[in-house]
């Protein structure tokens, strides 16, 4: 006998298009609000996965998996990021993240977090610019700790007026995205509550380091500073949520989510890196077999037959 | 002396062992840094010319099997003490870490230009990419 034994009506294709749908009205804000950038971020973002993923395999064309990893990229990218940036970032998406490990549902990071960090480490001043230009006038990211930066306001915030990631140009979208997703139960609920609701906890009682008690210290006490700043909202909705890189059980989703916001907040407060999103999932999927270790091998082995540790 | 940063020796050092057909003495591999660090404190004087090579023939002597990663290992200027346990420490998670990922990896499943070593390597990139800001902390 072969598996799958159990078999969904929902096909990958339709589970595709709901994260697509999900996160149109995000993208469409951006573009609205940013403008052409925003669009060439995009399109490039989503080309770069595309063609990458026809070299490898054509069938996530068919099942549209490498769009929505491009349109994912893009939500993590600012948009003066320049078109062959984001090109990259799909193309790394899909050639590093994805296509090497066998294809949809095999890999072990999460295809644009694992982008978005290898961007970081090679080209971070494209990403880590310590102001944007904003509008015509430069102004530094919400989480940024250097010299001169300034508090954000609420309604900044909540407006989206202020420069970073394309996700951050309209958080409302992303939260609406996210809650249809949730009730459609394409994706678990709990994730982004518990990574939410520990950025939250953490942001009031987690005192800051050096670099913000002198240059930033509202970034200390201040939980929607860091929810809606960032990629709080992308990393909650879009990045965790995703079933093939989190663990099996409910328990271990949770405690994974947890862990992906201490660390957001641990790199927030305590490294001058303005944002660690992304970073935090990498990490949590790191941590991802290990939760399975401690979640589902209890499950499935009787108290007392626990096989010895070399043979696990 | 190469000049290396801590964190990139740490992850330097587990890709050569996670690519190695034996691994060693990961025990005495992750307590090299210490050792670097406290010869480095030592009062060597005009034989401070000496120190670098007693403690590469010292940190590669005992891990017969693994001599290349405790070489590394033993390359950055530790600030500290505690800088040095958190590499030894940080070296056998990340090692950790990636052998935990390469069980969850359906080794069938990865084409086979990227199956075995170079799978292992971009795990431990990735980690590294994860991983960058706490060279900062």
């Amino acid at each position: 006998m072969k598996g799958p034994f159990l078999r969904s009506p929902q096909s990958t294709r339709g589970l595709m298009i709901q994260v697509v749908a999900a996160a149109t009205p995000a993208l469409i804000a951006a573009v609205v609000r940013l403008g052409a950038p925003a669009a060439a971020v995009i399109v490039s973002a989503i080309a770069g996965a595309v063609a990458v993923e026809a070299l490898y395999h054509r069938r996530g064309l068919a099942d549209g998996s490498a769009v929505v990893t491009g349109v994912i990229v893009a939500l993590l990218l600012p948009a003066t990021a320049p078109p062959w940036l984001a090109a990259a970032g799909g193309a790394i998406a899909i050639g590093l993240g994805k296509a090497p490990w066998g294809g949809l549902g095999k890999n072990p990071f999460n295809p644009a977090a694992l982008a978005r960090g290898v961007l970081m480490v090679v080209v971070p001043a494209h990403l880590f610019a310590p102001a944007w230009t904003w509008d015509a006038v430069t102004a530094a990211s919400p989480l940024s700790k250097e010299i001169g930066a300034t508090a954000p306001g609420w309604l900044a915030l909540a407006q989206g007026d202020v420069p970073g990631c394309l996700g951050q140009a309209a958080p409302w979208t992303i939260v609406l995205g996210g809650v249809a997703l949730a009730a459609m139960r394409t994706i678990d609920w709990r994730v982004p509550l518990a990574y939410l609701a520990t950025v939250a906890l953490l942001a009031v009682v987690l005192p800051g380091g050096d670099r913000v008690a002198a240059h930033a210290p509202w970034l200390v006490g201040d939980p929607l500073v860091h929810l809606l700043g960032g990629g709080t909202l992308v990393a909650a909705f879009f990045l965790l949520t995703d079933p093939v890189t989190a663990p099996m059980t409910p328990g271990a989703r949770v405690a994974f989510a947890a862990i992906a916001g201490a660390a957001t907040m641990a790199v927030r407060h305590y490294t001058p890196y303005p944002d660690g999103a992304a970073l935090a999932v990498l990490l949590a999927n790191a941590l991802a077999p290990w939760l399975d270790r401690l979640t589902v091998e209890r499950r499935v082995t009787p108290r007392g037959r626990r096989a010895p540790r070399d043979q696990r | 002396m190469i000049e290396i940063a801590a964190l990139d020796a740490v992850f330097l050092a587990a890709a050569v062992t996670l690519t190695a057909d034996r691994r060693g003495e990961l025990r005495w591999v992750a307590l090299v840094p210490l050792l670097a660090a406290v010869a480095a404190l030592a009062p060597a004087g005009a034989y401070a010319y000496l120190v670098p090579p007693v403690v590469a023939l010292l940190a590669t002597a005992p891990p017969v099997r693994a001599p290349a990663p405790a070489l590394v290992l033993a390359a950055p200027a530790y600030g500290s003490l505690v800088a040095a346990v958190t590499a030894g420490a940080a070296y056998l998670a990340a090692i950790w870490l990636a052998d935990g990922l390469d069980r969850r990896i359906e080794q069938r499943g990865v084409s086979a230009s990227w199956r075995g070593a170079p799978a292992r390597l971009l795990v431990i990139a990735a980690l590294y990419a994860a991983l960058q800001p706490v060279g900062h902390l």
